[in-house]
């Protein structure tokens, strides 16, 4: 049973939208400040926490090597899973659709080559800057609070990447905007992408020499959510049991099995030579709108909170 | 989809159209008799049937409640479709629908009661939304509900360094960045805005200025099928004395 | 038992040497604590608490609101069903509060209360068996400050149960220091709510977020922050 979720008083709503008209935020913050936002990854590879004030979220990423689907030989497959679970707040429940916009199209995988492990390789970051309208418009906030979306007349989600180019745009809600308010938010998300891109690249950078070694690219979801791949037999002749110079290790395999699985990661790509290099997922695939949720990452699937089975 | 060219030197699209050409739309207003308010209509091979239903039910104190069936004919794509609705692109759909029509109507007019707005794809052609918005529009204005505007919906996408407008499922399916708008044409007011794939930014204008216009035309064409259609009942029940 | 008194006790515990009372040679027992047969066994994890001459209890961190009668609350009105109101107070079911049960309310002259407001009001009934009931007015028929509240401004926010409490301590220096520099109004529930209404928006804010802040301080701490506080409105 879904819990009942704490109504919005009148008074909250009211005083909430009188402290934005006088520029002023509940936390403290100006319209256009972000909340406080930071990254911790897990000991695991691929594994990562965002905070962004007191929203939380985890991501986890994992790969395997398996066959392409008939009718796109050349494809790889991706699955995204947004989970939300109803311990983040009363109001999510299995089945409900929250605004989740989650971006991550045109991933790249490149086979596993001999000795040398390559990361996964992404064409470029997707960050999502969200901002919230107010009175039609009037008023604009960046990353708005749960209490703030609650007031708020409606939403607009833009995500893009530092080379300015536009991912994902979406306005949600009941309002009516104007072309120059879209334009004036595209504006502001660039300046924001900016900035996050940096602190997403400083942490990486720490992360990076935290674990004293040679990481390659990484991988988005939405602004909060940060996915690293690493391939199979990465460490290969690292020897067991240490990732990098402290971490400790998340491989329970002994050298042998190890070896095995890298054996026949080798054959399946010799045999599969012509998927190599390009297996390219794309994010547009038409008018597939079965209920199948296997490979397309179609933008409904990331809208989906439910488990893609 | 790589080897079709999408836009020609000479600026012509796969289909003949021009780059700022909308697809030909034909409508009828008032299709069924049982239905509150009914509309069709076809926008190129794209074929979408409204219907509307209010009853007066214990819901929002203060407002009515909208709320919206979008589904699609199992023989409306390429391939059969397994569910008509309820999966998840329907579902999507369904919610954006019901927000824009939650922002186009005069929605505190009637508390306590409920509009139903039934949307039917029979043949998807791409443009699903921007049919099946216009398709309720016309349905709501045949079933006399207040709006605040017609609501014209259009897409329109980017190729070789030109917007083009009111995209079909070739040019949808091919990888280029698709937007899609709802507008209040009168006002130019955005009701609904979503973008899919990879555009600069500061192409973003360029895009959203031709969708915006796509939506203008679409509204003279809905306006003159809504005046005929008046002017129709209007001649049946003799009004005109 | 005195040697219990202010030691943390946890669930299923047993306490024993009771202080009775005199004249009756009872022992009243408050939350946290149940009798089973002869033994008083602990039920919460907490503080356990006593008062003169006999009353006994458990002081627990607990986060979901309970309604107990005499407790005074806010609750936001949900709904108008008929001749009540269903209000949302926190607990595990919709309070109803009756629109007679405000001052000067007849059947012909109804109180001017509408879906979303705010009412500071005391439950009558509060039964795990029942429905709980609320009031806005005394024996008397008088409202004494219960009612509708937050039409004209200030903010109401939520805060942990333990903390309503604490603030409502007497000696709790909280609210006594932020009155001495600032004019604000306040009305605590004890399901955890606090509305707020100062001058303006940022003291609103600012208090707001001082009571917040205030959980897990000290009284000195909290006269350093006060301090820190006050100084950085005058410099708004």
């Amino acid at each position: 049973m879904k819990m009942r979720e704490t109504p919005l008083s009148n008074c909250e709503r009211d005083f909430i939208r009188s402290a934005i008209a006088d520029k002023k935020r509940l936390d403290g913050r100006q319209p256009y400040d972000y909340r406080k936002i930071k990254i911790t990854f897990g000991v695991d590879r691929g594994s990562c926490q965002v905070e962004i004030g007191e929203t939380r979220v985890l991501a986890q990423v994992s790969s395997e090597i398996t066959t392409p689907k008939q009718t796109r030989p050349s494809d790889g497959m991706l699955f995204i899973n947004v989970e939300l679970s109803p311990m983040a707040s009363p109001g999510f429940e299995v089945g409900r659709r929250p605004d989740v916009t989650v971006d991550g199209n045109e991933v790249k995988i490149h086979p596993v080559e001999e000795k040398d492990p390559l990361p996964l390789s992404v064409h470029h970051m997707p960050i999502c800057v969200t901002f919230a309208f107010y009175e039609q418009g009037k008023y604009l906030l960046v990353d708005p609070t749960d209490k703030e979306e609650k007031v708020m007349d409606g939403k607009m989600v833009v995500g893009m990447n530092k080379h300015r180019e536009i991912c994902s745009l979406q306005v949600t809600g009941q309002m009516l905007l104007l072309k120059d308010q879209v334009l004036r938010c595209s504006n502001i998300a660039v300046v924001k992408v900016t900035e996050i891109t940096e602190l997403i690249h400083n942490a990486l950078d720490n992360d990076r020499q935290a674990r004293g070694w040679e990481t390659g690219m990484q991988y988005f979801l939405v602004l909060s959510l940060l996915i690293r791949v690493s391939p199979v037999n990465e460490k290969k002749d690292k020897g067991v049991g240490s990732i990098g110079e402290g971490g400790p290790s998340a491989w329970e395999v002994d050298n042998e099995m190890e070896q095995e699985v890298a054996d026949e990661i080798q054959t399946v790509n010799k045999s599969d030579r012509s998927a190599e290099g390009n297996s390219r997922l794309s994010g547009n695939h038409g008018d597939d709108s079965e209920e199948e949720a296997t490979c397309t990452l179609s933008k409904d699937d990331l809208h989906n909170p439910t488990q893609l089975q | 989809m790589a080897g079709l060219e999408l836009l020609s030197d000479q600026g012509f699209r796969i289909d003949g159209r021009r780059v700022h050409e909308l697809r030909k739309i034909q409508c009828r207003l008032g299709v069924f008799s049982q239905a509150d308010g009914s509309a069709y209509i076809e926008q190129g091979n794209t074929k979408v049937l409204a219907a509307i239903r209010g009853s007066k039910q214990k819901t929002l104190h203060d407002k009515v409640l909208v709320n919206c069936q979008y589904s699609m004919a199992t023989f409306s794509t390429g391939e059969r479709k397994r569910r008509p609705r309820g999966d998840r692109k329907s579902q999507e759909m369904t919610m954006h629908l019901r927000q824009t029509f939650d922002a186009a109507i005069l929605t505190n007019l009637y508390p306590r009661s409920q509009i139903d707005i039934f949307v039917e794809v029979l043949q998807s052609d791409g443009g699903n939304y921007c049919a099946s918005v216009n398709a309720a529009t016309l349905a709501l204005i045949d079933a006399g509900i207040p709006l605040k505007d017609y609501v014209c919906a259009c897409s329109a996408s980017f190729v070789n360094d030109s917007p083009i407008v009111d995209i079909n499922y070739l040019e949808e399916s091919s990888g280029k960045p698709e937007i899609i708008v709802a507008t209040l044409p009168k006002s130019e007011q955005i009701v609904f805005l979503e973008m899919n794939s990879r555009l600069h930014e500061d192409n973003l204008s360029k895009v959203v200025d031709t969708a915006v216009k796509g939506c203008k035309d679409v509204y003279q064409i809905l306006d003159t099928a809504v005046r005929d259609h008046v002017s129709q009942v209007a001649t049946v029940h003799g009004w005109e004395n | 038992m005195v040697d219990h008194v202010g030691k943390v006790v946890l669930p299923g515990e047993t306490l024993s040497d009771f202080k009775e009372s005199e004249k009756t040679y009872k022992v009243i027992l408050g939350p946290g604590l149940r009798q089973e047969s002869d033994d008083i066994i602990v039920s919460k994890p907490g503080i356990v608490r006593f008062k003169e001459p006999n009353v006994y209890w458990v002081d627990s961190n607990q986060k979901r609101y309970v309604p107990v009668k005499g407790d005074s609350v806010i609750g936001i009105v949900t709904n108008k069903a008929g001749d009540v109101f269903r209000v949302d107070v926190g607990g595990s079911e919709l309070a109803t509060l009756s629109y007679l049960a405000f001052e000067s309310a007849t059947k012909r002259n109804r109180p001017d209360v509408k879906v979303g407001d705010i009412v500071f009001c005391k439950f009558v009934v509060a039964n795990k068996d029942m429905e709980p009931e609320l009031v806005c007015i005394d024996s008397n028929g008088k409202s004494g400050g219960l009612g509708v509240i937050g039409r004209d401004g200030g903010y109401m926010f939520q805060t942990s149960l333990n903390l309503v409490q604490k603030i409502l301590n007497p000696d709790c220096v909280l609210l006594k220091l932020l009155g001495k520099r600032l004019s604000f109004e306040v009305a605590i529930g004890m399901n955890g709510r606090l509305w707020i209404k100062a001058r303006s928006v940022s003291e609103t804010i600012a208090i707001a977020n001082a009571i917040s802040a205030s959980e897990y301080m000290s009284n000195e701490q909290i006269k350093e922050m006060c301090k820190r506080l006050l100084d950085a409105l005058a410099g708004f």
